[in-house]
C-alpha cells in the first residue's frame, strides 16, 4: 500500500524525465567514441547523422600498459575486497553480538575517521611513510589501502545483516555442542550470505572507481583504470574521441553489472540505512 | 521498539567474548588510519618541503598559524561550504520526488530503478570526463541545448558561479540516485497498519502526511543529511577532473586546496596542518549525527 | 537456499581467477622492473615534442636491442608527479620531460643526474652545435640538468588568408594587435585567442614583460602591482573581448587546435606548436599559417620556453637512457626529428638548412634565444607555488571579480612570504 500518493501521470512524467536525464551522458560518450574527429566538433552536434568508426578503441588497446592497467584495477579489486570481507564479517559478527569489548571504543573512532575524513588527511602522511618502507607504487600497498578505507563502510553494512540473524539459532547450535569457530563458518556466515554478496559488490564498486590513492601512490607498475582515463584530460589535441572511448571503458563493465546486480544494491542500502 | 526483523538488544546479546574477531580489523585500521594520523600531526609540527633538501626541522604550531591567516584556508572553506548548501537544496528535494514516484509501484518501475541507479555506481573519474566535453563552452551539447531553449551560452567551467553550479550537476546526477534509495526504503518500512488505522479514523490525506508519514522519514532524512556532508567534505575526484579547481583557486574546496599544498606546492608539512584542521572541524559534525541518529530512535 | 549457492558458487569461481590474475601481474610487473636486460622508462608530456621522441623508439629499439617503455601524464600533473616519484627513490624513470619553469625546483631537490660528462665525450651530441645561451638553457649552479629539449619563444601566428582579405599586416605594437583582432572579429571570425585559463600566467608574464614591468626585483620582492603589470593585466582583459568565447578556459594545446581548427584571425603562443601545424588532422588551415614577431611593448621582449630532457638521479638505467638522448637528439637523426614534427632544437645547423626553413618557416625567429630580447620562466625552487598563486589573481581580474589594481596588491602581498621561502645565494 502507498504511504504517499502521486498522480499516475505526474508519476510517469517524472520518471521518464529522470531516466532520460541519467541515460544521455552515456548514450552521448559513447556516441562520441565512435566517431571520427570531423564529427565531434561540431554544432549542431551530432546524434545519430554520422558514420561510425572504431578507431578510438582501437588506438585506446594499443596502448602497450592498458591491459595491465586493467588487469591492476581487477586484481586490486578482488584482493581488497576479500580482505575486506572476512575481517569486516569478523568485526560485523562482534559488533551485532555484543555490544561492550575491549578496544571497543577506539575502533568506532577509527571506523568513525575513515567515514568522515577526506582521504587526502590520510594520505599525506601515507605518502611520506612509504618512501621509508619502500612501499610506493605497489599493487599489495594500494589493496592494503583500500581494504582499510573501506572496511568500515562493510562493517557497517554487514552489522545490520548480522542483526537479523535471530540468536536462537546460535543457542541452537551450541546446544548441539558446536564450537565457537564452526559455528561461524558453518552456521552464520551461510545465513549471512546475500548480506556479504551485496557488501561485497559495494565495496567493490567503491575500488574500482577509486582515484584519489592510486594517484598519489601508484606509478607506473600499480597504476589502475581510473588514473588512466583521468589522464585523457588535456590530451595533446583535444581529442575528445579518444577520451570518451576511455570513458567508455570504464564505464561499460559497471553498466554491464548493474542489472545483473541492482537487486543485490537495493538490499543492502535499505536494511543497512535504515537499520542501523 | 526494533523494526521488524531485528531484535532488541537484550536478545541480541551473547555473554562468550567475541571481542578478539575485531582484531583482524583492528590492525587493519591501525597500519592504514592510526598510525597515518599520528605521523601525519607530527609532520605538521615540521617544515617539510618534498623539493628541498635541507633536514626538517620542528617549528611548533607555525603551519597552524600560517594557515589560519591564509585567506585561501577561509575562501576554500566558504567555498567548501557553499557547495554543500547547493549540493543538498538540488539532491534532496529530488531524490524524495524520484523515491515518490517509484514507490507507486506502477508498471515497470524496476526498470525505471534499474535505469537511475546507474549513474550512482560509475567512475566519477569518468563521469567528469564526460561531463567535461558535455559542459564545453563553444562546441558541448550542454549549452546547445539551452541554446535551443534561447538562453545563452554559459561558460560553465570558466568562472565561479557556473563552474560550482557544473561540480553541483555533476554530483548530483550520481548522487541523487543514493537519496531516492534511502527514501524509498524508508517509505516503504512505515507499517501499513498505521495508515489503515488512521483511514478508519477518517484522517485526511493531508493529515496522514503530516502526523504519520513526515515524522517518520524524518530520521532517514537525518540520516542523508548527515551523510552528504561527509561526502560533501571528501567530494575531490569530481572536481579535479571538470576544474581542477579552477579559475585559479575559484572552486577549490578545502580537501582539494590541502592536495594541491601538499602534492603540487610539496609543502608537505603546511598540508598535513590543513590536514588536522579538516579532522577538527569534521568531527564534530560526525559525533552529531551518531547522537541524533541514537536519540530518534 | 538460493542465497547459499548463489554465494558458494561465486567463490569457487572466483579463486581460480584470482589465481591467474595474481600470476599474471607478477609476470608482467618482474618485467618492468629487470634492469639487467637494457630496459628504460621515458616520462613524457604530451606535447609535439613528446610524439616525435615517440616515433624514435621503434628503430633505437632495433638498433640496440634496448627496451623502451614510455608513459604521458599531462602536464598540470606532469612535474609534481615527476618529484613525488624523485621522493620516493623507486626509480621509475630512467628519462624524464619537463618545462623549463621546473629547473630551478628540479634543482633543489636534486632530482636530476648531472649530464655534463656524457656531453663532453659525445661526439655525436656535438655541445658545440648550440649557441652558449641554449648551453646554458638546462644549467642549474654550472650543471647541465636537462638537454635542450626545443626552443621555443612565444611568436605571433596568424591566418595569412584572413589578414589579406582585410588588408592587415602582422602587428608590431600591442594597440595594433587589439585592432587588428576587433577588425577580423568585426568580419565574423574569431579575432585572435590565447590561453586564459589554466595557464594564463605564459601570457600574463609575457605581458607583464613586455609593457616594462617585472616580477620581482633582484632582491626576490615581488613587484606584480606596478604600473606596467597593471597596465599590462588590463589588456589582457581587453582581448579577452575580440576572443572566442571558450578561450577563458583553454590551456596551451586548447588555444593551438582551435587556432589550427577553426577561424580564428592571431594567436600568440610558443613556435614549438607548430609541429601541430605540419599534421592535416589537427590543421584545417594547412599552407594559411604565417609567424612573425611579437608586438613590442614598452621593452621588446618575448617569453622563451622550452622543453628539457634528462635522466632522473634515481634512473636505474642511466647509460642505456644516455644512449637514448644521443640517438634521438643527436647530430644524425636532427633534421629526422625536426622534421618528424617536433618542436625545434635551435642547433645552428638545423636553423640554418634551407630545407627545413621552407617547411617550417619560423626556425630564423629561434637565433634570438641569444639575445637579450628574451626572458626565460623565472628560475626560482618556489615557481609551482608562485605560479598558482598568480594564476588564481589573474583569472580573478579576467572573469570579473575583481578590479584590476586590487586583485594585483593583494597577490603582491601574497607573494611576499612566498618569495621569502626562496633559497638565496
Amino acid at each position: 500500500m502507498k504511504r504517499i500518493s502521486l498522480g499516475k501521470v505526474t508519476s510517469y512524467g517524472i520518471l521518464i524525465i529522470s531516466s532520460f536525464a541519467s541515460l544521455f551522458p552515456l548514450f552521448w560518450t559513447f556516441s562520441t567514441s565512435i566517431k571520427n574527429r570531423t564529427d565531434t566538433y561540431v554544432l549542431p552536434p551530432k546524434f545519430f547523422n554520422f558514420h561510425p568508426t572504431l578507431k578510438n578503441y582501437i588506438s585506446l588497446f594499443k596502448i602497450k600498459t592498458f591491459p595491465h592497467i586493467y588487469l591492476n584495477s581487477i586484481f586490486i579489486t578482488l584482493m581488497s575486497t576479500l580482505i575486506s570481507l572476512i575481517l569486516g564479517s569478523l568485526s560485523a559478527y562482534a559488533f551485532a553480538r555484543r555490544s561492550k569489548f575491549r578496544g571497543r571504543t577506539l575502533l568506532d573512532a577509527l571506523m568513525i575517521a575513515v567515514r568522515a575524513l577526506p582521504a587526502i588527511v590520510v594520505l599525506l602522511p601515507i605518502y611520506k611513510l612509504s618512501s621509508y618502507l619502500g612501499m610506493y607504487d605497489s599493487v599489495w600497498t594500494l589493496i592494503l589501502l583500500y581494504a582499510g578505507f573501506n572496511i568500515p563502510f562493510a562493517i557497517w553494512l554487514l552489522t545490520s545483516f548480522f542483526n537479523q540473524i535471530p540468536i536462537e539459532i546460535e543457542e541452537a547450535a551450541r546446544v548441539d555442542g558446536a564450537s565457537n569457530t564452526r559455528m561461524f563458518v558453518q552456521v552464520i556466515l551461510p545465513l549471512a550470505a546475500p548480506g556479504l554478496v551485496a557488501t561485497g559488490i559495494f565495496i567493490s564498486l567503491l575500488s574500482w572507481n577509486e582515484f584519489l590513492i592510486p594517484v598519489i601512490m601508484a606509478g607506473e607498475n600499480a597504476k589502475t583504470l581510473p588514473v588512466f582515463v583521468a589522464s585523457f584530460i588535456s590530451n595533446k589535441n583535444l581529442d575528445w574521441g579518444p577520451m570518451a572511448a576511455a570513458a567508455t571503458v570504464a564505464m561499460v563493465p559497471i553498466v554491464a553489472l548493474t542489472v545483473f546486480i541492482q537487486r543485490w544494491l537495493v538490499t543492502g542500502l535499505s536494511s543497512g540505512a535504515v537499520k542501523d | 521498539m526494533g523494526l521488524v526483523g531485528t531484535l532488541t538488544r537484550k536478545q541480541r546479546r551473547l555473554t562468550r567474548p567475541i571481542g578478539h574477531y575485531t582484531l583482524g580489523t583492528w590492525v587493519l585500521l591501525a597500519l592504514t588510519i592510526l598510525v597515518p594520523l599520528l605521523y601525519g600531526i607530527y609532520i605538521s609540527l615540521l617544515d617539510i618541503n618534498l623539493a628541498s633538501f635541507l633536514a626538517p626541522q620542528f617549528v611548533g604550531l607555525k603551519n597552524y598559524t600560517t594557515a589560519l591567516q591564509a585567506s585561501e584556508t577561509w575562501s576554500t572553506l566558504r567555498i567548501t561550504i557553499a557547495l554543500m548548501f547547493l549540493g543538498m537544496i538540488v539532491q534532496i528535494p529530488c531524490g524524495i520526488i524520484l523515491a515518490v514516484a517509484l514507490h507507486q509501484q506502477l508498471r515497470g518501475t524496476k526498470i525505471f530503478r534499474s535505469i537511475l541507479i546507474t549513474p550512482m555506481l560509475l567512475t566519477p573519474v569518468a563521469v567528469g570526463l564526460t561531463f567535461r566535453f558535455m559542459f564545453d563552452t563553444d562546441l558541448g551539447v550542454i549549452n546547445w541545448f539551452i541554446g535551443k531553449l534561447g538562453i545563452e551560452s554559459v561558460n560553465w567551467l570558466g568562472s565561479q558561479t557556473s563552474g560550482l553550479v557544473a561540480i553541483v550537476i555533476v554530483d548530483s546526477w550520481q548522487s541523487i540516485p543514493f537519496v531516492m534509495l534511502l527514501i524509498l526504503a524508508a517509505l516503504s518500512a512505515i507499517p501499513t497498519s498505521l495508515f489503515e488505522a488512521a483511514t478508519v479514523d477518517g484522517a485526511s490525506n493531508r493529515q496522514v502526511f503530516r502526523l504519520i508519514t513526515a515524522p517518520l522519514i524524518t530520521p532517514t532524512l537525518l540520516v542523508i543529511v548527515m551523510i552528504k556532508i561527509m561526502d560533501f567534505l571528501k567530494l575531490f575526484d569530481t572536481i579535479f577532473m571538470l576544474t581542477r579547481g579552477g579559475p585559479g583557486n575559484a572552486t577549490t574546496t578545502l580537501g582539494l586546496w590541502t592536495y594541491k599544498t601538499g602534492f603540487v606546492f610539496l609543502e608537505l608539512s603546511r598540508a598535513a596542518a590543513l590536514g588536522v584542521i579538516i579532522l577538527i572541524i569534521t568531527m564534530p559534525v560526525y559525533f552529531l549525527w551518531r547522537k541524533s541518529t541514537r536519540n530518534v530512535r | 537456499m538460493k542465497g547459499l549457492t548463489v554465494s558458494l558458487g561465486k567463490r569457487n569461481r572466483v579463486l581460480p581467477i584470482i589465481v591467474a590474475i595474481a600470476l599474471a601481474l607478477t609476470g608482467c610487473s618482474k618485467g618492468s622492473s629487470d634492469k639487467a636486460s637494457g630496459e628504460i622508462n621515458i616520462f613524457l608530456i604530451p606535447s609535439p615534442s613528446s610524439t616525435s621522441i615517440q616515433s624514435f623508439i621503434p628503430e633505437f629499439e632495433k638498433q640496440t636491442g634496448i627496451k623502451v617503455n614510455f608513459s604521458e601524464t599531462p602536464y598540470g600533473e606532469a612535474h609534481q608527479k615527476q618529484l613525488l616519484s624523485y621522493n620516493q627513490k623507486a626509480g621509475a624513470y630512467d628519462i624524464a620531460q619537463f618545462d623549463n619553469s621546473f629547473l630551478a625546483p628540479f634543482c633543489q631537490a636534486k632530482a636530476m643526474l648531472p649530464l655534463d660528462s656524457y656531453i663532453s665525450k659525445s661526439k655525436e651530441y656535438d655541445i658545440g652545435d648550440f649557441s652558449q645561451a641554449q648551453q646554458d638553457y638546462g644549467k642549474c649552479k654550472g650543471e647541465t640538468l636537462g638537454l635542450t629539449l626545443s626552443t621555443e619563444p612565444m611568436i605571433q601566428w596568424y591566418r595569412t588568408d584572413i589578414y589579406e582579405k582585410l588588408g592587415l599586416t602582422p602587428a608590431k605594437t600591442w594597440d595594433e594587435y587589439y585592432n587588428n583582432a576587433k577588425k577580423i572579429q568585426a568580419s565574423g571570425s574569431g579575432g585572435q585567442i590565447m590561453g586564459f585559463g589554466p595557464n594564463v600566467s605564459w601570457w600574463w608574464m609575457t605581458l607583464v614583460w613586455s609593457f616594462g614591468g617585472q616580477l620581482y626585483d633582484d632582491n626576490l620582492n615581488p613587484t606584480v602591482n606596478s604600473k606596467e603589470a597593471v597596465a599590462a593585466t588590463d589588456y589582457l582583459k581587453k582581448l579577452i573581448a575580440v576572443s572566442p568565447k571558450g578561450a577563458i578556459t583553454a590551456n596551451g594545446d586548447d588555444v593551438t587546435s582551435r587556432f589550427l581548427g577553426e577561424d580564428i584571425g592571431a594567436m600568440l603562443n610558443y613556435s614549438g606548436y607548430y609541429g601541430m601545424a605540419l599534421d592535416e588532422k589537427i590543421n584545417k588551415n594547412k599552407g594559411k599559417i604565417g609567424t612573425a614577431p611579437m608586438p613590442i611593448g614598452a621593452a621588446d621582449i618575448t617569453h622563451l620556453a622550452g622543453w628539457n630532457i634528462g635522466i632522473p638521479s634515481d634512473a636505474k638505467n642511466p647509460d642505456a637512457a644516455w644512449k637514448f638522448l644521443e640517438f634521438v637528439f643527436g647530430k644524425t637523426n636532427a633534421k629526422a626529428y625536426l622534421q618528424s614534427g617536433a618542436a625545434a632544437i635551435g642547433r645552428q645547423s638545423i636553423i640554418n638548412d634551407a630545407e627545413l626553413v621552407a617547411t617550417n618557416p619560423y626556425l630564423p625567429q629561434l637565433t634570438i634565444s641569444a639575445s637579450s630580447r628574451v626572458e626565460r620562466y623565472p628560475q626560482i625552487a618556489v615557481w609551482p607555488e608562485f605560479e598558482t598563486a598568480a594564476i588564481d589573481a589573474v583569472s580573478q581580474v579576467l572573469t570579473g571579480k575583481k578590479a584590476t589594481q586590487a586583485a594585483l596588491d593583494a597577490l603582491n602581498e601574497k607573494l611576499k612570504p612566498i618569495l621569502a621561502k626562496e633559497p638565496r645565494g
